[in-house]
């Protein structure tokens, strides 16, 4: 239980590429003070806005397709996606109904009673708060470190996850501890890289932000 | 041996160039002076396309975005992925061969790969194996309509009378009941619109064009 809602990513104020250039990564050396420390961190976190940018690579085709759009994380389990560039797409997550707004059209899914949208938020909402490695029977976590962030790869263990997904990385500012950058592998290759910006924390979220929009 | 190879030669640029020759015919006959008409969508020069789009199969509703992309001259790879990326599906057309590169599993069924690989196969190749062409009849004054037949099948074609293009292509009742392609566009190459259906699969596909 100390886990379950305990971990809710913060973003970073530092720059990607700033991040990112801090030398190789290597084995984190002790992996329970950063859950302790990242544990401590997001329990005063109750709402999170960022910017974001999603990349998908088409390995065999050297392709990227880019997309971007706003973040909206509210404690316990209320995510939005608002993607305006290059379409506009909203998804929304709250308490395990998925409400989608693809242009006009709205769409309301109970995820209990559709498995694929069930794993899909399980996925989301475990990436964006940052417990997802603490699951420890569905995921095979491992912690790796530079001097200026860490890194959390999670390898599936359920048979129907590693169908979709072969890896998950979360990387963390090694400063605020705030996710900066979810990268999701696909079996044949391809792979998902949402990096996120311009965060602000425990701004005023209505609820009805997360409702069917 | 040898001499049986020529009248097989002779029947095979028969079908070739008669089809095309009498294309060409209509066209002069039906209306002068404008684009030919063609069996291609997608013009050859196309290299890629991203839309947005959606799918629609039995109870599932699937968005995100096609990317639609000419890997060689006879090959074209078609990867529909949800708005988060995850690939629900990445599938090749090459020549007469279709590779599933990768499938959703819930999507993983043999008769909608099938339906996929032929109704992606009407869009993205033009159909060089027409045997016949009759003109049907059609309600509105600006357009064509075309009975085809092919190794590919029997389809309706219908063609914006203005443009020459294609906007519909129906293909005639089988087993995998009958499937219902409509193309919008402006005068760019590639459609804005593209609309898939098949009642009896119970399969729609939704794609508007994004960007090259």
């Amino acid at each position: 239980m100390k886990y379950k809602y305990g971990f809710v990513l913060i973003f970073f104020t530092f720059s990607v590429s700033f991040v990112f250039s801090q030398g190789p990564l290597t084995v984190m050396k002790n992996p329970e003070v950063f859950k302790q420390r990242f544990s401590e961190a997001t329990r005063k976190t109750q709402t999170i806005e960022a910017n974001f940018t999603q990349e998908k690579n088409l390995s065999v085709l050297s392709d990227k397709i880019i997309t971007k759009g706003r973040f909206l994380f509210k404690k316990e389990k209320k995510l939005r996606w608002e993607y305006t560039e290059p379409f506009h797409y909203v998804i929304i997550l709250n308490n395990g109904t998925m409400f989608t707004q693809d242009e006009d059209k709205k769409s309301k899914i109970d995820m209990r009673n559709n498995k694929m949208f069930a794993e899909i938020n399980s996925i989301i909402l475990g990436c964006v708060q940052g417990n997802l490695f603490n699951d420890e029977q569905k995921f095979l976590s491992s912690f790796f470190e530079n001097s200026g962030s860490f890194l959390v790869k999670m390898k599936p263990l359920a048979p129907n996850l590693k169908e979709y997904l072969s890896e998950i990385r979360i990387y963390f500012d090694k400063n605020d501890l705030s996710v900066i950058r979810l990268e999701m592998y696909e079996p044949a290759g391809d792979f998902t890289r949402i990096d996120f910006s311009g965060e602000k924390i425990n701004t005023n979220l209505p609820d009805e932000t997360f409702l069917n929009p | 041996m040898r001499r049986s190879l020529i009248p097989k030669s002779l029947l095979v640029l028969f079908l070739c160039i008669g089809p095309l020759s009498w294309i060409m015919g209509q066209h002069e006959r039906t209306v002068p002076g404008q684009i030919p008409y063609t069996t291609a969508i997608f013009d050859s020069s196309f290299e890629k396309a991203l839309y947005k789009g959606s799918l629609d199969i039995s109870k599932h509703h699937l968005t995100g975005l096609f990317f639609l992309k000419r890997v060689s001259v006879n090959s074209v790879r078609i990867v529909f992925s949800n708005e988060m990326g995850m690939t629900f599906f990445d599938l090749e057309l090459k020549g007469d061969d279709f590779i599933v590169h990768s499938c959703f599993p819930s999507l993983e069924r043999a008769s909608l790969l099938k339906l996929l690989k032929n109704d992606f196969r009407l869009l993205m190749f033009p159909d060089t194996t027409v045997t016949r062409m009759k003109p049907g009849r059609s309600g509105d004054s600006g357009l064509l309509i075309f009975r085809v037949k092919s190794a590919r099948g029997s389809f309706h074609y219908t063609y914006d009378k203005d443009s020459g293009k294609i906007i519909r292509i129906q293909t005639s009742r089988s087993i995998m009941g009958r499937t219902d392609l409509r193309i919008n566009g402006d005068k760019r190459l590639e459609p804005t619109k593209i609309y898939i259906s098949n009642s009896t699969i119970g399969l729609q596909i939704n794609m508007t064009f994004l960007s090259n």
